[in-house]
């Protein structure tokens, strides 16, 4: 490399070159030698020099070998052979699972899942394997090496399983990081730093910019670090924070709404898990007002309705039961439009509700807080009783605060509420509790109505609390 | 009159029931309503895993091996034009053609009933026609209009028909095995003797979706029949860099399995057939149909870059299941050159007015984005990019 940086130096110290293109910088050796790519090229250059520089990394999926599907992984398997580039047959959970063995013996693999909307098969690798095996080793092991490269993101005619943007799912797991670039040179600095990055990463590659986006791309060997948001825009009336390809709208957003007089601060948050908390607050308590936009809004697909599938699960901590019996995967479900997510709070609550979730026409999932099977006891009408899904129930009425929870925190919020009553004799801080009873849908109007009142909203789940204003 | 039945082997010319040769020709050509029974043995002899094969000798007749005949001409026909549609444009996204395949499509509608379920994969075009789909809800769909058998919302990989029992064509690879084996789950409750065919293909069949579906069926001895269309390519992958078992039929293990000539449409129909009177005793069973696809993986794949062009035409050549039956049908004199190639001009007619009419149909209202999410109005809101001007309640 520094050879023929030394090479492209010389030329360029001769006066009057014949070549008048301005694509190098004109400062003798230090200058980065840059490249007009789009971002499929740029990911590819990322992958050359990431197998180039490490001799126990591999590039393995579904038709990688010919280039694949994007062309990202073009010309690969002829530089650094069959042995480091190579086909897998059709099965995202074993690509995965083979990526997590990979790197749980040092090597780095770096796997691509043909489109994010294939990844779901691999979900529980990801989820229940690869972020949980330093932890649960206690340090001994670690799937650090691994990469799944994905790409993701609507085209306009991708239809219902190419258009995918499930980053949201996985920004609930701890353990991993999810790393979306917005250009060709952060793609590629950004994916250098995820393949070296000693943690598991899924990183989602837009699609749609795969030929579109054009960038002056340094040829060099260069990392973007991690967990940094950048402000790409200064504002000063509100903060916008976004990713991927929908910066490009929201650029020109900006732009429109500077006409109107309203100056916007933009971010590109990039790695959305762990997020750069800092700089998004910094902004938001310059500006006052944050607006957060991402792709994946409405998954369209209304086909073959499954009429009437209800899955329970029981979920939740109880305190001994670790990594795989503890948790509360709630939160991945309301992202999915087209089914319900209803959780009981005891057992009157859950024999009314499951009996509407059952006879509900839509696919409802249904989480059973599994610390109160035993615990929580109740009179229990005998009869077919029925309670509404989507109705939120106020279970103590106040004035100050608003405390939104669901299933098994309610307990723990109610102790709260008598604590705090105890505690504040001389301020009363009187808290309202609102059960959601059905996070998906849930029931807007109550929660709203009681934080008009209230003023002060705070929603408590049960890994880690959300203080929202 | 006695029921003649003859054996015929592939060359040789045996006039049937010698009563048909008495009769004045012009009676003779009357052949298309002929259901008198004919047996014909397969060419390929069937391979067998923990079953016996059944018979190579396959009772047909005139009528049908017609019907097969302009069936998978109209088959032909549509994916060809549905080619030319992508390529104008008027059909967008994504689009998986089956030419080549059709004798699966045919051969499995003659051996069962419309109250069998049928559930596929993404290639399901021709299955759809087989299970009694109209060519112009076929076209509308592809193309996105109101007029489609899914209304327009689920685009080519999506063709489904309630009322025949076709549960459809599905996007992601081997998700629809066990859903498969959930309709055969169904069918047992109801007692009433029918069976689900779960189709796949080779890609397919490295999905452990699929052993953990064969498990279950076994287990609980469902009337699935889980038939694997091998045509050799997933995408690009041939079977041979994909599979370190290829023979597909013999990986359901403790699963029976058979494996039949795809290109063969009265094979086909003797598989299906034995398999489902298989089903109904003992449970599940594996077929591996093999296939072959003229057309590249979809409309965005030229199929030429992962096997040579000789392959291809020499398939077209030698297996070709139309030409088979066209040969089939010359040879027992059930028509003649002429009245086949007035057939294929009909077939061709009636794809013509269909694409014509398809075009006609308006595409769905914009509001339909949102509807068929939820069953009741349940408040969900979803909003366009200006919420001023797009806000909707998903119904």
């Amino acid at each position: 490399m520094a050879s023929l940086l030394g090479r492209f130096c010389r030329k360029l110290v001769v006066p009057g070159s014949a070549n008048g293109s301005r694509m190098v910088s004109t400062t003798a050796c230090d200058s980065e030698a840059v490249k007009s790519l789009n971002l499929y090229s740029a990911i590819n250059q990322a992958l050359h020099i990431a197998l180039e520089t490490d001799p126990r990394s591999y590039v393995f999926g579904e038709d990688v070998g010919f280039g694949g599907v994007f062309r990202c992984t073009t010309g690969l398997a002829e530089r650094f052979g069959k042995n480091r580039v190579f086909n897998t047959p059709l099965c995202e959970q074993g690509i995965v699972g083979f990526g997590i063995g990979l790197a749980a013996m040092g090597n780095r693999a770096v796997v691509e899942i043909q489109f994010a909307d294939y990844i779901y098969p691999a979900f529980d690798q990801i989820v229940n394997e690869a972020a949980k095996f330093r932890y649960r080793s206690g340090n001994q092991f670690n799937c650090g090496g691994l990469t799944i490269r994905a790409p993701y993101g609507a085209v306009g005619h991708g239809g219902h399983y190419h258009s995918q943007s499930p980053e949201a799912f996985f920004c609930h797991v701890p353990g991993i990081k999810v790393v979306i670039p917005r250009s060709p040179r952060e793609a590629k600095g950004l994916l250098l730093s995820s393949i070296r990055d000693p943690n598991p990463v899924v990183f989602f590659e837009p699609k749609w910019l795969y030929r579109q986006a054009v960038e002056e791309v340094p040829e060099h060997d260069y990392m973007i670090p991690l967990s940094q948001a950048e402000i790409i825009r200064q504002g000063s009336d509100i903060t916008l924070v976004g990713w991927g390809a929908q910066l490009t709208v929201m650029e020109q957003a900006c732009l429109d709404a500077e006409k109107e007089g309203i100056s916007c601060e933009l971010i590109d948050l990039k790695t959305l898990l762990p997020w750069d908390k800092e700089t998004v607050e910094a902004s938001v308590k310059k500006t006052g007002r944050l607006l957060k936009l991402f792709i994946s809004g409405v998954n369209l697909s209304g086909f073959f309705l499954i009429i009437g599938l209800t899955i329970r699960a029981p979920y939740g901590a109880v305190g001994h039961g670790g990594h795989y019996h503890s948790q509360s995967p709630e939160a991945f479900f309301c992202h999915v439009p087209g089914i319900k997510v209803v959780i009981p709070r005891s057992p009157r609550e859950a024999k009314g509700l499951l009996l509407s979730s059952i006879r509900d026409p839509n696919s409802v999932v249904f989480f059973e807080p599994k610390w109160l099977y035993r615990q929580a006891v109740e009179e229990v009408p005998e009869h077919d009783y029925m309670i509404p899904l989507s109705e939120a129930e106020v279970i103590r009425e106040d004035n100050d605060i608003t405390l939104v929870g669901w299933g098994v925190q309610l307990t723990v919020m109610e102790q709260a509420c008598l604590d705090v009553e105890k505690v504040s004799a001389l301020y009363y801080f009187n808290s309202k509790i609102i059960d959601l009873k059905s996070q998906l849908p849930w029931d807007k109007e109550t929660v709203e109505a009681s934080v008009k009142k209230a003023g002060m909203l705070l929603i408590l789940d049960a890994i880690k609390p959300i203080v929202n204003y | 009159m006695a029921l003649s039945r003859l054996s015929l082997r592939s060359n040789r010319f045996l006039r049937p029931s010698t009563t048909a040769a008495a009769l004045p020709s012009s009676i003779r050509r009357r052949v298309s309503t002929d259901t008198t029974p004919i047996t014909i043995e397969t060419a390929v002899p069937f391979e067998s895993h923990l079953c016996d094969a059944p018979s190579r000798a396959v009772e047909t007749s005139s009528a049908e091996i017609l019907s097969f005949f302009r069936d998978m001409a109209r088959m032909r026909r549509m994916e060809i034009a549905a080619d030319s549609l992508y390529k104008s444009k008027l059909i967008r996204g994504f689009c998986h053609l089956y030419d080549g395949q059709e004798a699966l499509a045919v051969g499995m509608e003659a051996a069962i009933t419309r109250k069998d379920a049928i559930i596929t994969s993404y290639r399901d075009h021709c299955t759809f026609l087989g299970r009694g789909g109209e060519l112009v809800d076929a076209f509308s769909e592809l193309m996105g209009r109101k007029r489609g058998c899914s209304n327009g919302k689920g685009g080519s990989m999506h063709f489904y028909k309630k009322d025949a029992c076709f549960y459809g064509g599905h996007g992601i690879v081997g998700a629809q095995i066990p859903l498969g084996c959930g309709l055969a789950f169904a069918q047992k409750y109801s007692k009433e003797e029918f069976v689900t065919f779960t189709l796949y293909g080779d890609g397919a069949a490295n999905q452990g979706q699929l052993f953990e579906a064969l498990n279950i069926a076994a287990l609980w001895d469902l009337p699935a029949i889980l038939v694997c269309e091998n045509n050799h390519y997933g995408m690009g992958t041939a079977t041979w860099r994909s599979a370190k078992s290829p023979a597909y039929f013999k990986r359901g293990d403790y699963v029976p399995g058979l494996k039949v000539d795809g290109m063969d449409a009265l094979a086909v129909k003797q598989a299906c057939k034995f398999a489902k009177e298989h089903a109904l005793k003992n449970g599940p069973i594996v077929l591996e149909m093999d296939t072959y696809r003229y057309h590249g993986h979809s409309m965005s794949d030229p199929g030429s870059t992962y096997r040579t062009r000789d392959e291809v035409s020499g398939v077209r050549q030698v297996r070709d299941p139309i030409e088979r039956v066209r040969k089939l049908l010359l040879s027992h004199d059930i028509a003649t050159e002429k009245e086949l190639k007035d057939m294929e001009k009909e077939v061709r007619k009636e794809v013509d007015d269909a694409v014509a009419q398809a075009k006609e149909s308006p595409v769905p209202e914009p509001s339909e984005l949102f509807t068929n999410m939820y069953v009741k109005d349940c408040g969900v809101e979803s909003f366009g990019a200006d919420r001023k001007e797009l806000k909707v309640t998903l119904t």
